[in-house]
């Protein structure tokens, strides 16, 4: 663009009245340099048609009415009344016909439909359909192997595990198939399923989401624990725009949230027993068990405080023992008799117990008794 | 070393006391110059009970038992007209013979505790053996701990617990000079020399002998 106005610019300045003046000798300037005519007529043929100076305009610029390059700087006139001929060509329709409003009968699942999503027992089912329900087909194939994949492989790492039955965006669910229904109507199906995390999973409608954890696991995760780990793994489903995203990132922050309740039910020792525990409607635990388990547990304390006195006793009694039996010797030394005297000299503290009122330090005898020897 | 009648320290090779002239004669003259046959425990005031005796022998057996080079011995009498506990019992250890101590313990590995019921009084007289390692502060030490029981008239218990104070004292010197004559070898085999003990030990201190020849 800046090449076009210069080269615009100097060919008014090539043509200007100067030039026209000594039109005259341009023929001898041809002759002159072939070369730069030959640029010339080159350049004027890919320039449009420039305007000619006239003798007046001449004139004008040399009374400053006219301006050199003054159209260029100034405002562009624009002709209201101008139209474009070339004709506007209308762009291609899409040929994906966008999904229409689904219909009522689709929009409320019937109890037909539901019994798709639990045709057999959760602990019966094998391979890609175990954990991942879809009988409507909402997911592509290449997304039901994958998240199929992913629950199989949670199942392989967790002991809960994730049933996820998948809806669409607006489906409605009937009375008897509610998620919190679902657990007490149907016990058959979660019939040796062990502890099961059941999820409805509304594909584009993430915050529809439900879960429902067996009886098990309801015993000792609190409720607001639960809500918590759904709520979390909603949030990160909103993180994705695409409904297959949405769901794979909904599947990891429950897998995530549902370790740490796996590891909650190992501190309370259930973990091993689940396995065997039928799904019931409100899980009782019979006081009975409660008892056994603090009896065997003060049995097992006072066996452990037993044992451990019984080494303490028995390390104390060896000790004294070998106390007892231990053997000190001294040294030899050399006998220097004193005071002629064949074995001993050594004349230690003499102590008097008369006074029951004075310490045993005011009764000590230092003085000698010389007197009293002297008289005997 | 102190004299057993003026309680003044004499040196340790003296024949009498250099201040009030006290030798063994003094105390013979006395208490007789013949051996007399004890036991180690003998109650001559009899204060003690039959079972207390059998609970005082034994505890005596397990001294002589911790101790294989000494004895205890424990002399409950009545001194009104003895001029000293002290001379008492350093002429009865000189000239007592224990009948229940063997041979190879001699009178100068016993310890003779000897306690004047009538005139309430108690002292301690050690052997040349074990002199050196049991000091007359801690004599007295084991004498005030038994102080309480010597009151109430309780001898079993006072003797028990002189006993025990002694035995927790010797015990302890004998790890000392166990780990002192460790020590001592050690600093003999970087010499060179072979002779171990007190003795080796005096011979080279030459300096401190000439100066006392000189």
């Amino acid at each position: 663009m800046r090449l076009v106005f210069c080269l615009c610019l100097g060919s008014l300045l090539v043509n200007s009245p100067l030039e026209a003046q000594s039109a005259g000798t341009s023929d001898t300037a041809e002759t002159d340099g072939s070369q730069t005519g030959a640029s010339g007529a080159k350049l004027r043929s890919r320039l449009p048609e420039l305007p000619a100076w006239s003798p007046s305009d001449y004139e004008g610029v040399k009374r400053g009415e006219i301006v050199a390059g003054e159209n260029f700087f100034g405002e562009v006139t624009v002709d209201p009344e101008a139209t474009i001929d070339s004709p506007v060509l209308d762009l291609p329709q899409d040929p994906e016909l966008l999904p229409g409003p689904l219909d009522e009968g689709e929009l409320v699942l019937s109890a037909d439909k539901m019994a798709a999503y639990f045709g057999s027992a959760i602990g019966h089912l094998q391979g890609e359909s175990a954990f991942l329900r879809d009988p409507q087909d909402l997911l592509s194939q290449q997304e039901f192997r994958d998240c199929a994949s992913f629950l199989n492989y949670h199942s392989d790492e967790s002991a809960i595990k994730i049933v996820l039955n998948l809806f669409d965006e607006r489906q409605e669910v009937v009375e008897d198939y509610k998620i919190e229904k679902v657990v007490q109507l149907h016990r058959d199906l979660f019939r040796d399923s062990g502890p099961v995390v059941l999820v409805y999973f509304y594909l584009g409608a993430p915050n529809r989401a439900q879960l429902m954890m067996s009886p098990e696991i309801r015993a000792v995760i609190p409720q607001d624990e639960q809500e918590r780990a759904l709520r979390a793994a909603i949030v990160e489903a909103f993180e994705k725009t695409d409904e297959a995203l949405q769901l794979d990132s909904f599947l990891g922050e429950l897998s995530t949230r549902l370790y740490w309740i796996e590891r909650e039910l190992e501190i309370a020792g259930l973990h091993e027993k689940v396995a065997g525990v039928q799904p019931v409607e409100a899980l009782v635990v019979p006081e009975r068990s409660f008892e056994g388990s603090s009896v065997r547990g003060a049995v097992r304390a006072g066996l452990v405080i037993l044992s451990a006195l019984v080494i303490f006793a028995f390390g104390i009694l060896t000790w004294r023992w070998s106390l007892r039996h231990r053997k000190y010797y001294f040294p030899e030394v050399d006998e220097e008799r004193v005071f002629g005297a064949p074995h001993a000299a050594g004349a230690g503290a003499v102590v008097s117990f008369a006074d029951p009122h004075s310490p045993p330090s005011r009764q000590r005898h230092q003085e000698p008794d010389l007197d009293r020897w002297v008289n005997s | 070393m102190k004299c057993p009648r003026c309680v003044q320290r004499v040196h340790s090779r003296a024949r009498e006391c250099p201040h009030c002239a006290f030798s063994i004669t003094d105390v013979d003259r006395v208490f007789g110059q013949d051996d007399v046959r004890l036991r180690t425990l003998t109650d001559a005031a009899g204060v003690l009970r039959r079972k207390e005796r059998v609970a005082l022998r034994g505890r005596l057996d397990q001294f002589q038992e911790n101790f294989p080079q000494l004895f205890f011995g424990i002399y409950f009498g009545s001194f009104r007209e003895t001029p000293s506990l002290r001379q008492f019992g350093f002429w009865l250890l000189n000239r007592g013979a224990f009948e229940d101590v063997e041979v190879s313990r001699p009178n100068a590995g016993g310890i003779l505790l000897s306690v004047d019921v009538g005139g309430k009084s108690a002292g301690i007289t050690s052997g040349y053996a074990v002199a050196p390692f049991l000091s007359e502060d801690a004599t007295f030490g084991a004498l005030s701990v038994a102080h309480p029981y010597f009151l109430e008239g309780q001898w079993l218990r006072a003797s028990e617990s002189i006993l025990g104070r002694i035995t927790r004292v010797l015990a302890r010197q004998s790890h000392r000079s166990e780990r002192d004559a460790n020590e001592l070898g050690a600093r003999h085999d970087q010499t060179g020399s072979s002779e171990v003990g007190l003795r080796g030990l005096r011979e080279r201190h030459k300096g401190g002998r000439n100066k006392s020849k000189a």
